[in-house]
């Protein structure tokens, strides 16, 4: 025994005189990847931006996956909820609280959360000597679009917002809200020269950021900001591709889409929409109904009434609910989000034409939508409509056609100006013209004191 | 124990002269030093020895010390001697030989020694030397391994006067015959005084032989002896509390001779409590320690905080204070050992709670537990004494007869407080008035206000009292415990097992079982120069319970279907289902959600040290422990809602981890005995290893329950794992200069290095200084302050540091994504890095004042303590713009906690057949937060104050329930006529705890024994309304009955707004203003009868008849009775949805072998 004893002595004096600086330095952990790896090789690079879209796809409560969908369509007048519940409620009667959990978590957070990972990838591509030029190029063009993606909702939304294209934190946390408009040429600035970093690369399904996915929004952007030409100009190069068509209205959202631009591909499911809309049975009142006003905009005979919309009866009450998204399962897997589809972009191009007065090239994109959804084409019925009319009947298809779907109508009703004089009938004394904005979550404001609250909220 | 010497055999030395056997007998090495060792003066030898220690560096010692080992190989046994006049000489070899010692005499004075008549058995060295020279005129010394044999100063030995007056010598010894040096001897009344040297002999000069002489001795009760009967005087070991044993840092001290602060609790205390976790049972006991349970769930943790927290992050520290087991750290802590969450987290912030890895160590194992708390106590430590050292020391076995000892205890458990709800009539009455009031019909259109299908599809005429239903059964705790123990006078042992089983008070069958396994050895070798402890234990905790903590659904609506008629769960009533009225669901599924946890404990210690030369200790202390969780739980199809049907389908969970660690510290211990002071340095290393793994799977969409079990059974898998590596390491110092048991300095000093930081920070130094005066020990203070026994003034300044951060957070790390991306793994930024951190350093002040009155039988102790945090290593909340809502960085805020303790113990009665003694202990902190440079700009603005604590209560200032309109008001700060959180939050008032403690009574009457213990805690804590923002009574949600107290008429004062139906309503809005307001916030301080027990000790000779030496049997119960005026369940735990503290009653039976 005291041999052993003797042993274990020596041993204790030989690692006791070995250098404890050495004992200290502790491999990295092997769960974990560092920084200075991933921007090693084109594969670990791929994985770092793969883990974005990862991220966002398989998020429930993601700011770009559902919730401007869910939230934006109570906000304006396009759903009610009916189940109680604080949250939905707030949203629904345009009294949200700075202190509301969605705005923080679902929203604001998730935002910048996402954004984030936007800039660490960038900078990490750029400091890289040993990424290849074309992944380099390709990967950096879809973080743009993905930051262009978030901070566009985010100005939209909540107006004026921090503006985030760096990962230092030490700036970036006590950093004021930033002038819209020069958030709006950020976006802008992003997505075009992500349109030229892409290579349109048609090996790649729409699960991930094709050029056209950037003229798409690129377009959008321009539309929002009233330039006419470049946004027709965008969505004319979308349209101009063979990749894509207006599909029939039951196969738009489906896996193999030739109407999507981009969409999220979920490891783990259908889609968030299909989850939340649609009832749990055929006797369940579904989480979300449509509203009158919305039902009754559809035109005689459109198909999409009875294609992307259905109905339950409980106690004697129909509720009428959006049925784009036909799967509420999780498997097997045959829908997917879409971000950006066709139809926008002819929608976009008719909008952009019209202001440019250029009212009959305007009417052909617009029947490209009406003709699938099997109404009369305005070319037949009413081919010397009036520039405001056509206007008019533009929104009227964009109300239809993209209802339920990303919050177009919330932001089509701000943008066009008319959300006081519409929502301010439909929602009554709870409208406020100050509504337009939401909130910045309270948390927020508590954690950086540069932060200035919305109107109406302070 | 008489044990023959039968494993010795003499080893063959040759013959050789006293003089020489000394230069050969050990290694090559070894001769060189004792080569020039003067062997003719015995005195300067003496002293040689002792400093070698300062001249050679450790590898010498180290070598010297495996020659030593070398050498006593073979005297592991006591010595024994059969001689009938046989020559001093030849009586010397033997005990050479059987001892190993060697001695060293001139030949004159043996040739001049009287033979030896001589019988000893397995004797020590000591005894064996005396007996053989109780008859010579000779003396001994042992130095090392040396006898040096003197001839005997007769004239000092008689009494004798001299010139400058009568002088009287002796020896003074212990009750076992050992002699004691540095015993004050001094005649009563007078300055003369004197010390003993190291044989414990004397010589003082006094006045006349009748004077009366005073020996005082540490340790050692006070004796007064006639100086003309001084010849031999025997001393008896101290019964007085501040001679036992305190375990500190890498040794014991007294609460005499400590210059720190450290409480003490022992077995007797803690054995008589019916809990399985050792926290529950020092709750209330300890001064300056706040425990709190976080729920009444068998198992679950509490919260531990020793003079208040520093923490400006709770996320990223709760403060914890280390946990050390028999000298190993026991690395699981005090942070919850779950992964998965169950029904010991809390339910509506699942954050808090969880299971308790102390769960694992039964307190029935526990000879102390020490706490300490100052600088000077906790600074060797290092980074790991910032919060405050919790060392856990198990028994050993005693040497004697064999002692078998059993316990079985067996008892029932019922909730504490509690509220009672409203049933369906009173449920019913409350909705219709909150309607009335609001000016609502009920109808069934949810958009529309006044939706009620409680009133209107739901049976109103059902009545399911879900308190009762769901918290309100009774559980039972069994208790059994053997332990076996004895040894002899070298080796002692102890083994032992135990079993707790606490059954717990929701519906169907949910356990905590605890099987344990403990085990102590130590062993002294014969020449008392090995030492050896080593202690093992084991413990398997499994404990089944609800996935989710049941209280927080008994304010369902009280009519609320449970069972559709088929017997199956109801999760709809006419087409309305539960999960669509303000999320309910039905309960009982959670039942059905069966969380199973297994955690092991294994861990194990040794301690070897080794006497090299007098005085100095080599001791390496090693200990490897390990803990296991081990958890599964599953969501079977019965317990899913199905309005879910299809998007949830039936999920397990199956979780691990594994937390290891060894430790390794070698430590070298030099002590000076000398005759006024006592000086001890300890120099030591710390190595240590942790490593944590673990794995996390998650089955998703099993087509069957049937295949719950098997992972490989899911649709499909979500996994992770952890694996992170920590390793630690540090050399110590401490020395302690004794002087005359009068002045005692205490100085430490630590260099650690943590891969916690980036190798530029990697290292930090960290000091105290303790000091203490004994004044009693002050002859112009004896006099002079005759009631008291004993006093001491102590101080102490130093630093402790704190990395509890977690690993590798100084990197850059990404991790894997929950789901590729069209099947390529992906990756994402954990958290946002910063390398620059750096150490946390905390400054801590101490002083103290230890008072004996009364030969002891009164003890105070009071301490006022100042500690001092900055450069905080917290979670620095950012804005989440930045893309985390943290980072880690050192904090520029300075946070203080202060406070007064104060301890009394005493023993009011002391008779034969009669005493009582009584002990209470008060806590009075102060936790404020110094400064926080740019507070206002920082993402801390809202939550901290400058110059206040740091658990602010900010909102609204409540004013008052307006009497008109039966609505509360708040202060509208800035008077825009709106409330709101940005303008109108104030800094109202902070929840720390006024003050707190504990009152302990031990009274025993003949055979009985009756112990109770209050715990006390006068503290502000939120009230049960601060839960109702949410669920406003009048809302579909039930309610404690005390709401009916509510408004109801013009006029009316009350405490709680009318009720109202309508969220959005004035009445519901003021009620979620009410929320973040000081009204929620209320006395929530206790008296608690925290334990009562009482014994019954039978004697008589009977016992021994049937083979017994003790027998009890005795009644405990815990938390049988809560004095408060609050207004909510449990003032403890504060939280309406949480399972309250349980009420425990047990008898059970003790008895030894």
């Amino acid at each position: 025994m005291k041999n052993k004893i003797v042993k274990l002595l020596i041993l204790t004096l030989l690692v006791t005189l070995s250098s404890c600086k050495k004992f200290l330095e502790i491999p990295p952990p092997e769960t974990e990847v560092e920084l200075s790896k991933i921007f090693d090789s084109d594969q670990t690079a791929l994985a770092a931006t793969l883990g974005l879209y990862s991220r966002v796809a398989n998020d429930v409560s993601a700011f770009c996956n559902g919730s401007i969908t869910i939230y934006s369509a109570l906000s304006a007048d396009e759903t009610f909820n009916t189940g109680v519940n604080t949250n939905d409620d707030a949203f629904r009667t345009n009294t949200l609280l700075s202190s509301n959990s969605v705005l923080l978590s679902s929203m604001w957070r998730n935002a910048y959360l996402y954004i984030y990972h936007t800039n660490a990838v960038i900078e990490g591509l750029e400091q890289s000597a040993s990424v290849s030029r074309t992944v380099k190029d390709q990967l950096t063009g879809e973080m743009l679009y993905l930051r262009a993606l978030h901070h566009f909702y985010l100005v939209n939304l909540f107006g004026d917002v921090p503006l985030m294209t760096s990962t230092n934190y030490l700036v970036n946390a006590n950093m004021a809200r930033t002038q819209a408009s020069i958030v709006w040429d950020q976006i802008t600035h992003d997505l075009r020269q992500a349109s030229t970093l892409i290579t349109d690369n048609t090996n790649l399904d729409n699960t991930r950021i094709s050029r056209a996915a950037c003229q798409g929004l690129l377009a959008r952007v321009y539309l929002y900001r009233g330039l006419w030409k470049e946004a027709e100009s965008e969505a004319s190069k979308v349209i101009g591709t063979s990749r894509f068509a207006l599909e029939s209205l039951n196969n738009v959202f489906l896996i193999g889409s030739k109407e999507v631009l981009f969409s999220w591909a979920r490891a783990t499911g259908n889609t968030v929409e299909g989850s939340k809309f649609l009832p749990t049975s055929t006797t369940a009142r579904p989480p979300y109904a449509l509203q009158p006003g919305l039902m009754s905009t559809f035109e005689n005979g459109d198909d999409r009434k009875t294609s992307w919309i259905k109905s339950n009866t409980v106690s004697g009450t129909i509720y009428n609910y959006p049925n784009k998204y036909k799967v509420r399962a999780a498997s097997p897997i045959t829908e997917r989000c879409a971000v950006q589809r066709l139809a926008e972009i002819y929608l976009i191009r008719a909008e952009a034409r019209t202001n440019q007065n250029d009212l009959s090239n305007a009417i052909d994109d617009l029947d490209m939508i009406r003709s699938r959804a099997g109404l009369t084409r305005l070319k037949l019925s009413n081919p010397t409509i009036s520039r405001e009319e056509l206007l008019k009947a533009i929104y009227r298809e964009r109300q239809v056609e993209l209802f339920a779907e990303w919050g177009h109508r919330w932001l089509d009703l701000k943008r066009s100006g008319q959300a006081n004089t519409i929502l301010g009938q439909i929602k009554g004394s709870n409208w406020q013209t100050t509504d337009i904005l939401y909130p910045l979550p309270i948390n927020e404001l508590q954690t950086n004191p540069n932060l200035t609250q919305n109107l109406g909220y302070e | 124990m008489s044990a023959q010497p039968t494993i010795y055999q003499p080893t063959k030395t040759k013959s050789m002269n006293f003089y020489t056997c000394f230069h050969n007998a050990y290694g090559e090495k070894w001769k060189r030093i004792c080569m020039r060792i003067p062997l003719n003066k015995p005195e300067v030898l003496f002293r040689y020895i002792t400093t070698i220690p300062m001249r050679t560096n450790v590898v010498v010692l180290m070598l010297a010390f495996f020659c030593f080992l070398n050498t006593s190989r073979a005297f592991g046994q006591g010595i024994s001697i059969s001689v009938k006049k046989q020559p001093l000489e030849s009586v010397f070899k033997i005990i050479e030989k059987q001892s190993g010692y060697l001695f060293w005499c001139e030949k004159e004075l043996l040739q001049k020694a009287r033979p030896v008549d001589l019988t000893i058995n397995n004797a020590t060295i000591e005894q064996a030397l005396n007996a053989c020279l109780k008859e010579q005129d000779l003396s001994y010394a042992i130095k090392g391994k040396t006898i040096v044999i003197k001839a005997k100063d007769k004239a000092s030995e008689k009494k004798s006067i001299n010139s400058k007056g009568l002088v009287v010598t002796g020896q003074v010894t212990s009750e076992n015959a050992s002699v004691l040096p540095g015993v004050s001897i001094r005649q009563k009344g007078s300055q003369r005084t004197t010390v003993t040297d190291k044989e414990g002999k004397f010589s003082i000069e006094v006045t006349d032989f009748n004077a009366i002489l005073q020996f005082s001795y540490v340790g050692y009760e006070l004796k007064e002896v006639r100086a003309s009967n001084a010849e031999a005087v025997s001393l008896a070991a101290s019964t007085s509390k501040l001679d036992e044993v305190q375990v500190i840092a890498y040794g014991t001290t007294t609460r005499r001779l400590s210059t720190s602060s450290i409480s003490t609790i022992k077995a007797a205390d803690i054995e008589n409590q019916p809990v399985s976790n050792p926290l529950a049972a020092l709750q209330g006991r300890v001064p300056g320690l706040l425990i709190s349970q976080t729920s009444g769930v068998a198992g679950s943790a509490f919260k531990v905080q020793l003079r208040g927290q520093t923490s400006l992050d709770p996320s990223l520290s709760q403060n914890n204070p280390l946990f050390i087991i028999d000298g190993i750290p026991f690395e699981a802590g005090n942070t919850a050992a779950n992964q998965i969450n169950s029904a010991a987290n809390n339910p509506t912030s699942i954050s808090s709670g969880g299971l308790s890895p102390l769960n694992t160590l039964n307190p029935q194992d526990i000879e102390s537990i020490d706490v300490l708390k100052d600088a000077d106590a906790t600074s060797i430590y290092g980074n790991r004494g910032a919060n405050g050292v919790i060392l856990i020391t198990t028994k050993k076995g005693q040497a004697g007869k064999t002692n078998v000892r059993a316990n079985v205890y067996s008892g029932i458990s019922r909730i504490g407080r509690s509220m009672d709800m409203l049933d369906t009539k009173e449920y019913i009455a409350v909705r219709k008035e909150a309607m009335e009031n609001d000016g609502i019909k009920p109808g069934l259109n949810p958009a529309v206000a006044g939706y009620a299908p409680d009133l209107l599809s739901w049976d109103t005429t059902r009545y399911t009292d879900f308190k009762k239903l769901l918290i309100g059964n009774t559980g039972h705790s069994t208790n059994y415990k053997i332990s076996v123990s004895g040894g002899n006078t070298g080796t002692q042992f102890i083994v032992g097992a135990g079993y707790n089983k606490q059954t717990s008070v929701y519906p169907g069958s949910f356990a905590d079982n605890v099987i344990s396994f403990n085990t102590g050895i130590t062993h002294q070798s014969q020449n008392k120069r090995f030492n050896l402890i080593f202690s093992a234990n084991y413990a398997n905790d499994r404990n089944t319970l609800p996935r989710y903590d049941l209280t927080r659904y008994i304010n369902l609506p009280p009519n609320l279907k449970l069972y559709n008629d088929d017997g199956s769960l109801s999760w709809s009533e006419n087409g309305v289902a539960y999960a669509t009225v303000n999320n309910h669901t039905n309960p009982l599924s959670y039942t059905l959600q069966m969380y199973d946890a297994q955690n092991e404990n294994l861990s194990g210690s040794l301690s070897l040290s080794y006497q090299i030369l007098e005085g100095l200790k080599l001791k390496v202390t090693s200990g490897y422990n390990r803990f296991i969780a081990d958890e599964k739980t599953n969501k079977p199809s019965a317990s899913i809602d199905p309005i879910f049907d299809g998007i949830v389908l039936p999920s397990a969970e199956f979780a691990n981890q594994k937390t290891s660690s060894w430790i390794v510290e070698p430590q070298l211990e030099y002590t000076l005995p000398a005759e006024k002071s006592g000086f001890n340095i300890l120099l030591g290393n710390t190595i240590q290893n942790k490593q944590n793994v673990g794995q996390y799977l998650t089955g998703f969409d099993y087509t069957s329950d049937i295949l719950l079990g098997s992972i490989r059974g899911a649709g499909r898998i979500d996994a992770s794992n952890i694996n992170t590596l920590y390793r630690y390491t540090a050399f110590f110092g401490r020395i302690n200069y004794n002087f005359a048991n009068r002045y005692i300095l205490n100085v430490s000093a630590r260099r650690d290095g943590s891969s916690r930081f980036s190798p530029e920070q990697r290292w930090a130094n960290f000091a105290a200084v303790g000091i203490a005066w004994i004044f009693t020990e002050e002859n112009f203070l004896k006099n002079l302050l005759p009631l008291m026994s004993f006093g001491k003034l102590r101080g102490s300044y130093g630093t402790t540091g704190n990395d509890q951060i977690g690993d590798y957070k100084f990197l850059n790390l990404w991790t894997n994504t929950l789901n590729p991306y069209n099947n390529v793994p992906g990756l994402y930024p954990r958290s946002l890095y910063n390398p620059t951190y750096e150490w946390e350093i905390n400054n801590k002040l101490e002083l103290g004042l230890d008072m004996g009155f009364l030969k002891d039988r009164l003890l105070v102790t009071l301490a006022y303590y100042r500690n001092r945090s900055n450069n905080q290593l917290i979670n620095y909340k950012l804005a989440s713009q930045s893309g985390f809502t943290s980072v880690i960085q050192n904090s520029p805020a300075e946070v203080e906690n202060t406070g007064f303790e104060f301890t009394m113990t005493s023993k009011n009665f002391e008779r034969h057949d009669f005493s009582w003694s009584t002990s209470v202990n008060i806590s009075i902190p102060r936790n404020r937060l110094i400064s926080f440079p740019n507070l206002s700009g920082s993402s801390y603005a809202s939550r901290y104050q400058e110059g206040r604590s740091l658990n602010l209560i900010r909102g609204y200032k409540f004013l008052y329930l307006d009497q008109q309109t039966g609505i509360y008001k708040f202060e509208d700060v800035n008077g825009d006529g709106l409330l709101n959180s940005g303008s109108d939050y104030q800094f109202l008032a902070n929840t720390d705890p006024k003050f707190f403690g504990g009152l302990q009574n031990n009274i025993s009457f003949k055979n009985f024994d009756l112990q109770f213990f209050f715990q006390y805690n006068r503290q502000t804590g939120a009230s049960y309304i601060s839960k109702l923002a949410n669920t406003v009574p009048g809302y579909i949600y039930n309610q404690p009955s005390i709401v009916l107290e509510r408004w109801l008429a013009p006029g009316q004062q009350s405490n709680i707004e009318k009720f109202t139906a309508t969220p959005g309503s004035a009445a519901a809005l003021s009620y979620s203003y009410f929320g973040n307001s000081d009204g929620a916030y209320t006395d929530a301080s206790f008296l608690r009868l925290k334990n009562l027990s009482l014994g019954y000790q039978f004697k008589g000779n009977w016992l021994s008849k049937i083979h017994l030496s003790a027998l009890k049997v005795y009644v405990e119960s815990q938390n049988l009775l809560t004095i408060t005026s609050y207004k909510g369940p449990d003032p403890e735990t504060q939280d309406f949805y949480v399972l309250p503290p349980l009420r425990t009653v047990v008898a059970g039976i003790q008895l030894n072998l």
